[in-house]
């Protein structure tokens, strides 16, 4: 049996490692998803002020520290049973708003996009942002660098800080925004729908009208029928901040709807020995393994999931790409992983959308961003989506506010399931008779991306290895072949 | 927007920026962040230089230079073969060109570059880019304080980027004080 790994090592990822195991005739027998093991954070929390986790949450990763110091803040309401004043939670809205287009923008042009914009074949020296521009001209390269800037000044105005927040406490905000702060907020916002829709059209000149990539999207490869959850608000329609958790089954009803307090009751937590990544899965359907359809309770939690498991979106322009997106894919609910690109720019312009409607709502000047809890604290859960899935902080404490227990499920760890089996399902499709080289390695990958995964969280070391290497080996485990990926 | 021109392209780079890197709640990824923090703390008064704690790379690290005329980047290194605490300092020019896009998260650093120049970004050459670098080991073990050899280099480490900058190196401290250092919290 042959043994090849993919093994990306590089700045904010860590050691994630894909392994793939060929047999005498070449065929994929197996394939396994490693990420790295980062020791012992719930016991890194515990004994500290809950009151710390929005700062203290917010450094174990690199790319949505504005993710994990909302949900801590939400689950610091919780555990002190206090409800921010409208203002606040509007506030918290908005700076959640601007961080989702600068996290979206950075994943399609910078990292996912790639695969279509330049193409999958290419070589990897041009499967980049440079590639983007020179595929789709300076004016790309450009909007994305401007919209990053703008909307991290938005993120440093709200937040107090540009990369790790501080702003957001157990009932509310430490802050409110002024008037001018307002308004450059709402031009940004402006700037934002105007971007969006612009990669939109970017995406159906390029992807929608290459029929070789539609074929690409649809293909078999790419498709897999599971589970899939989002929170929703009250109109059922898609929300990045605040509702409840649904769940839609493989054929797109509604399978469950709970609040986010009540994840223990609907989530559980599978076991390899191989990962340190648990494989939660739906504990109302059960772990069957790497298999989709209806019997298997794996469930995926992404952009594409949480526009199946709404009934559209909350602005207007959103929901017209919302529509379009669906009724050029046949239909709801899209199995389609690699439409989770798509799904991602109608998020796009959702959150721009919603950042406009906030920035210019009367009450988000208010001076009242904050409720000062008076409870004891006990138990707090809090919820949000983060760009790359459902994040869930969830805090118990002493009546003294010290964490005694400290848990977070995190977006990729939702759907840790779903991506092993993308991969284990794109690698049987590609790799026939044994043979194996670049371009059918990135078409894997291409499924693993698609997620926009976040294995390690902020692992800065210099790289100082190959970003990736390929090792094959004989059925006696001796190395017989090795490739360099991105690699000089 | 102007869509084909960046809107500071015509800015004139000038200044210096010591960039310190790392995640302080990560053990030795930390050391560039507790470096930053001393060379704050020993730079002579009247010297224009801005110090800064960053923890992304990529194109929010190009980002985090725009404008410079000279970046003191300051990270840990992972170098299996190397023993951790090990000071080196080279130049932009030096690092690899990985241009990869395996990372599922960011682009490497001489891409975001490349990406940043090719837009007309002002942007450092690579050789006004110096990366000070300790080398580290203990990097997915969540810690406040990096490991005793990376902490123990952390002076040395600090001399190397004051001498970058042209300042007296006897300033620094023989022995360090974990009050130099400071919390995971507490950028300037």
């Amino acid at each position: 049996m042959k043994q090849i790994t993919i093994d990306p090592i590089t700045r904010l990822e860590g050691h994630g490692k894909i392994e793939i195991f060929l047999d005498d005739a070449g065929e994929v027998a197996n394939t396994y998803f490693q990420v790295p093991e980062l020791r012992g954070f719930e016991v890194f929390c515990l004994g500290r002020p809950a009151e710390e986790m929005p700062r203290l949450t917010n450094r174990i990763c690199g790319v949505c520290p504005e993710a994990h110091h909302m949900a801590a803040a939400k689950a610091l309401d919780a555990l002190y049973h206090v409800d921010p004043p409208p203002a606040g939670k509007k506030l918290r809205e908005l700076f959640y708003s601007a961080f989702y287009v600068t996290d979206h923008t950075t994943h399609f042009y910078a990292l996912g996009g790639p695969d279509f914009v330049v193409g999958p074949d290419a070589p990897a020296a041009q499967r980049n942002i440079l590639g983007v521009i020179a595929a789709a001209g300076k004016e790309a390269g450009l909007r994305v660098i401007n919209t990053r800037k703008k909307n991290h000044e938005v993120i440093k105005i709200i937040g107090g800080r540009a990369i790790h927040p501080v702003a957001a406490l157990p009932g509310g905000m430490s802050k409110a925004i002024n008037e001018a702060e307002r308004q450059f907020i709402e031009q940004v916002a402006r700037e934002n729908v105007e971007f969006a829709l612009w990669s939109l059209e970017l995406f159906d000149q390029i992807v929608l009208k290459n029929s070789g990539y539609v074929d690409l999207i649809v293909s078999d490869a790419y498709t897999q029928k599971t589970y899939y959850m989002g929170l929703l608000d009250e109109n059922n329609h898609v929300n990045f901040y605040d509702g409840m958790i649904a769940v839609v089954d493989p054929e797109g009803k509604m399978f469950a709807r709970f609040e986010p307090r009540d994840y223990t009751k609907h989530i559980a937590e599978h076991v390899e020995p191989y990962s340190y990544l648990k494989y939660p899965y739906l504990k109302n359907v059960g772990w069957k393994g790497f298999v989709d359809g209806k019997d298997s309770g794996m469930y995926a939690c992404t952009p594409l999931s949480r526009l199946n498991v709404a009934d559209g979106m909350a602005t207007p322009k959103a929901q017209e790409a919302y529509e379009k997106f669906y009724a050029t894919l046949g239909g709801k609910p899209v199995h389609h992983t690699l439409a989770t690109h798509w799904a991602r720019l109608v998020e796009l312009l959702y959150a721009a959308e919603r950042m406009l409607e906030l920035a210019t709502d009367p009450e988000i000047t208010s001076p009242n961003v904050r409720k000062i809890p008076t409870e004891k604290p006990d138990v707090g859960i809090g919820t949000v989506e983060a760009p790359r899935g459902t994040l869930t902080h969830h805090y118990e404490t002493d009546e003294k506010g010290i964490l005694t227990r400290v848990n977070l499920i995190v977006g990729t760890t939702n759907n840790n399931a779903p991506i092993t089996y993308s991969i284990k399902k794109a690698a049987k499709a590609m790799i026939r008779g044994g043979v194996v080289n670049d371009g059918i390695l990135n078409r894997i990958e291409m499924a693993f991306r698609s997620y926009d995964p976040c294995l390690s969280c902020a692992t800065h070391s210099l790289p100082g290895q190959m970003p990736l290497e390929v090792l094959v080996y004989d059925s006696s485990g001796a190395l017989v072949e090795r490739r360099a990926q991105y690699v000089d | 927007m102007s869509t084909d021109r960046h809107p500071d392209a015509a800015t004139p780079l000038a200044g210096v920026r010591v960039i310190g890197l790392g995640n302080p709640i990560l053990t030795d990824d930390g050391v560039g962040i507790y470096v930053a923090r001393l060379v704050r703390r020993l730079l002579p008064a009247g010297m224009n230089v801005e110090v800064v704690e960053l923890a992304t790379g990529g194109l929010g690290l190009m980002e985090a230079m725009i404008g410079c005329e000279r970046v003191i980047l300051i990270d840990a290194i992972w170098l299996p073969e190397e023993a951790p605490g090990r000071v080196l300092h080279f130049t932009a020019e030096a690092l690899p060109v990985t241009l990869n896009s395996a990372a599922a998260h960011d682009i490497d650093l001489p891409g975001a570059l490349a990406a940043g120049r090719r837009l007309g970004v002002p942007l450092p050459t690579d050789d006004a880019i110096l990366i000070v670098a300790v080398t580290a080991r203990e990097v997915l073990t969540f810690g406040e304080r990096p490991t005793p050899p990376v902490l123990a280099a952390i002076p040395q480490a600090a001399v190397t980027v004051l001498e970058a900058l042209g300042c007296p190196p006897d300033a620094v401290p023989p022995v360090l004080n974990e009050s130099m250092l400071g919390g995971y919290d507490d950028i300037a």
